[in-house]
């Protein structure tokens, strides 16, 4: 299954300039991992050097945050996607 | 005869070019380039014509190299960029510096960084590795942060002897290897400690910046938290030099191809602007040991402003020219190693670096 991972326009420049990156995976945690092994630059924006998404990184899967999710072992269905967005933390 | 001469400025929102020739009087300016991240270092790479890396990092994306070889029309992101391996316990918050190695070794590139760590590329930025030395450094649990952050600000490479360098952390000290980055000695004998609330333990010494005399390997000079320093064999023990001064608090300090250096005092850590409201420069020339204030032309009403660590540079002209940004995104120069000062076009955001390059 293939889904869309639309991507803010401080990220684009990351994965070549597009605003949105195509990723190929049957699980929504193996769409998360093929994500940043073929755009590694990716690892770095979200994802600090514990291994954990930064702070301030959401990471939506049909609009609800990953991180909320009990499982990522969630099968992959037309229609789906992800987006990436910073959280709003004040100011 | 130069043909270009490029004043790179790292801001707190991107980076902006100002372009002359050598003469420096014309200016035109491009960017804002890598807009929307902080530029916290540049270096423009006289080895590879019209080639600028920059340490780039952002509050909720982190930090990353970037690589342009156009001066800024085109970008590329380092994916070898420098990091701290997962489980390390430190965070990489930003990239403080970015340096040439000594020019016996063309492709080597150093990076000083917060959490303060340094990091080595041999292939001209591509792949970078930490210097294991320095953050496991016996003693790294001594360390503190400073107002600015856990930083390693500053590289100094023996432009004789590749394997000498001394890197500056704030609140901790100033370091010298003589090995290529195998160990590091503690070089702080000389310098007043900074108040912890901890017993003393010689790591806990304010570096702001530092420079190396280019005529003179074990000459280096300092600005400190509370003074200005100057240490005639390699770094083993410092002597205050502040004679002329008007307060010693202050961060930037630049030393130009003939000796002379230059620094701006702020009034007090307390306050951390210019002494009432003064913009206004010091220099002192080789051979000396006193500082005088220096030129004309700058702002004469109020300027409430800093200069911050990495904001002020000198080109590699004769005569020099001086720059300097502010905290309020105006950037001045002089093209005549100090006497006479211009504003550069535009207000841009709170300037962290400014650095040049002359092709």
């Amino acid at each position: 299954m293939e889904i869309p991972v639309h991507l803010p326009s401080l990220l684009r420049p990351s994965v070549g300039g597009g605003d949105q990156v195509a990723v190929e995976a049957e699980t929504l945690g193996e769409a998360l991992t093929v994500l940043v092994q073929r755009h590694p630059l990716l690892r770095f924006h979200l994802y600090d050097e514990r291994g954990a998404v930064r702070t301030h990184v959401l990471i939506y899967y049909n609009g609800e945050s990953v991180a909320s999710l009990p499982t990522l072992d969630l099968p992959l269905r037309p229609g789906d996607e992800l987006e990436v967005i910073n959280a709003v933390s004040g100011g | 005869m130069a043909d270009q001469v490029v004043v790179l400025v790292g801001t707190t929102k991107g980076a902006f070019f100002y372009h002359s020739d050598e003469n420096r009087r014309e200016w035109r300016m491009t960017g804002p380039h890598l807009g929307g991240w902080e530029v916290y270092s540049l270096y423009g790479d006289e080895r590879h014509p019209g080639r600028v890396y920059a340490g780039t990092s952002h509050w909720v994306y982190g930090t990353t190299v970037r690589v342009s070889d156009d001066l800024g029309e085109g970008w590329r992101e380092v994916v070898g960029s420098p990091k701290y391996p997962e489980g390390s316990g430190f965070e990489l918050k930003r990239i403080w510096q970015i340096v040439p190695g000594a020019p016996s070794e063309p492709g080597t590139l150093l990076a000083g960084v917060e959490e303060a760590g340094l990091f080595i590329s041999r292939d001209d930025g591509a792949t970078w590795s930490e210097v294991t030395a320095i953050s496991g450094h016996p003693t790294r649990s001594k360390w503190f942060p400073g107002g600015g952050g856990l930083c390693l600000h500053t590289i100094l490479v023996d432009p004789r002897n590749a394997k000498r360098w001394w890197i500056g952390i704030s609140a901790v000290g100033v370091f010298r290897t003589e090995d290529g980055g195998e160990s590091f000695k503690v070089c702080n004998q000389g310098l007043p400690g900074v108040p912890t609330g901890q017993p003393d333990t010689g790591i806990d010494r304010c570096v702001h910046k530092m420079v190396l005399d280019p005529a003179d390997s074990n000459t280096l000079y300092m600005q400190f938290h509370g003074g200005v320093f100057r240490s005639t064999d390699g770094a083993d023990n410092w002597v205050a030099m502040d004679e002329g001064l008007p307060s010693v608090f202050g961060f930037p300090m630049v030393v130009t191809r003939s000796g002379t250096r230059f620094i701006m005092p702020l009034e007090s850590d307390q306050q951390r602007v210019m002494k009432d409201g003064k913009l206004q420069v010091y220099r002192s020339g080789k051979g000396s040991s006193a500082w005088e204030p220096v030129g004309k032309g700058l702002p004469e009403e109020p300027q409430y402003v800093g200069v911050l660590r990495d904001a002020m540079a000198v080109d590699s002209l004769d005569p020099a020219g001086v720059y300097f940004g502010t905290t309020m995104g105006e950037v001045f120069y002089s093209p005549d190693e100090g006497e006479s000062w211009n504003q550069l076009p535009g207000q841009l955001p709170r300037i962290t670096h400014v650095k040049t390059l002359v092709t």
